[in-house]
């Protein structure tokens, strides 16, 4: 069978020392310089991750036996953060300018999200045997998998629209958007290998989310404010005509294109 | 292994999506100067018509194939070729262009207004999406085979473009049930 060396022990003891540093490093710029307030939930769910390194690493050294249900007690803990993420990124991402596409954004990550949830739940109650990590890491998988749904069509509505987000939630949604395409990719991978290269899965995990850091602690160093927009205030006729005419003009494009391919 | 494959090609995809959205700089808040005079720009030159239709019959006109390869020599004729190609090269490009005007005119003035439509946005994106396309092939044809050879490649390509439009047209009505909001639009691009 094919195995995957292990990272050296000190190797991994310095990555995380190190993400566990530039956790304190945002969070400690976030209140400083106020953003915390703007980003509550990015916060919270930083700080959850933070809280879960730094008590994984005592545990891990004080208690390995413990540590597996540890890690998978604050990890269900932080997917759970994870996903309010997305749902600030909806609200502060999309609004003013899309009102009705937030609110359907919002309404649907909601009910993916209960219907998750909850379905792990009851089946937890209800199976004698059901394993907390297992019961973790299928909840993992499956709002991740939601996650990467939701942040795609996030990022494809900010940028057909052409809205401005500023450099605070650029570097929020291009860090987490990071994590959970690299996760999403990983573990599907890892589930069909198998565990021959858990190793090397665990490690690209920890690499890409320190890249995160990384991309987090360069655009939340400061407080850059979102470009002030005015709510929408043209009246729903006014868009009527605008859609109608850009039809018109589509309809034109396409029968001059249609008319030269038919030649 | 399917299961992998579909689940490694969504993260593929969601990268290739965040690297397009770290590589785009943050667009200028609207009502500045410039996004106006851009708008503005951009209505008149679809009022006035993305280009003259006489001028695309001129350039695929079959006549003057028809007459310059029976009368003149090779040369003249391969000459005659490349023009045509590079003008309809040109032309393709410009509509390309103007399509994209468009699409950046409509975003830009439609996130303005409190009753953006979800179903309507999405057809009209759908529709973008596939005039691009159009325009794409259009231009890899007229490079490979000339403007008067690309014909039997290009017109299954619109036909299964119109096909998917309307599909998807269709599978959207959920979005707004009741009465269609622009039935004479709707009808046009069907005929």
């Amino acid at each position: 069978m094919v195995r995957f060396r292990p990272v050296p022990e000190k190797l991994t003891l310095i990555a995380w020392l190190s993400g566990i540093v530039i956790e304190v490093a945002i969070l400690a710029r976030g209140l400083t310089q106020k953003m915390a307030p703007q980003y509550p939930f990015f916060f919270a769910y930083l700080s959850c991750v933070f809280l879960s390194s730094a008590s994984g690493l005592v545990v891990e050294r004080l208690r390995p036996g413990w540590y597996a249900h540890w890690y998978w007690g604050w990890e269900f803990v932080c997917v759970i953060a994870g996903y309010s993420v997305v749902l600030e990124i909806i609200e502060k991402g999309l609004a003013p300018h899309l009102a009705g596409a937030k609110k359907l954004f919002r309404n649907l990550a909601m009910l993916v999200f209960s219907a998750i949830v909850g379905y792990m739940v009851i089946q937890w109650m209800w199976v004698r045997h059901a394993s907390a990590w297992r019961t973790s890491a299928y909840v993992e998988m499956n709002l991740r998998t939601a996650e990467a749904f939701l942040l795609a069509a996030i990022i494809a509505a900010i940028g057909y629209y052409g809205i401005s987000v500023g450099k605070n939630l650029k570097g929020i949604i291009v860090g987490y958007t990071w994590c959970v395409a690299i996760i999403v990719i990983v573990d599907s991978v890892q589930s069909h290998l198998g565990k021959s290269f858990q190793d090397l899965f665990s490690s690209l995990r920890s690499t890409s989310y320190l890249i995160a850091l990384l991309i987090w602690v360069i655009a939340l160093w400061s407080y850059q404010p979102v470009p002030f927009v005015a709510p929408p205030t043209q009246p729903r006729k006014d868009y009527e005509v605008l859609t109608a005419t850009t039809k018109e003009a589509m309809d034109s494009a396409r029968t001059q294109l249609e008319k030269a391919a038919r030649r | 292994m399917i299961q992998m494959l579909l689940f490694s090609s969504i993260g593929v995809a969601l990268l290739a999506l965040l690297y397009l959205f770290a590589l785009r700089s943050d667009p200028k808040p609207e009502g500045g100067a410039q996004a106006l005079v851009g708008a503005r720009g951009a209505l008149t030159s679809l009022r006035t018509g993305l280009l003259p239709l006489d001028l695309v019959e001129r350039v695929f006109a079959q006549d003057d194939l028809e007459f310059v390869m029976s009368r003149s020599n090779p040369r003249v004729q391969k000459i005659f070729l490349r023009e045509r190609k590079k003008i309809a090269l040109a032309w393709v490009t410009q509509v390309r262009k103007q399509v994209l005007n468009l699409k950046a005119f409509h975003s830009g003035q439609s996130r303005l207004y409190a009753g953006l439509d979800a179903r309507t946005e999405i057809v009209l994106a759908l529709n973008f999406i596939s005039l691009l396309v159009l325009c794409r092939a259009l231009q890899a044809a007229f490079y490979l085979r000339g403007p008067f050879a690309a014909r039997p490649m290009i017109a299954p390509a619109i036909s299964v473009g119109a096909k998917i439009c309307s599909v998807s047209e269709r599978s959207l009505a959920f979005l707004t049930p009741g009465e269609q909001r622009f039935p004479e639009a709707a009808g046009h691009r069907e005929a």
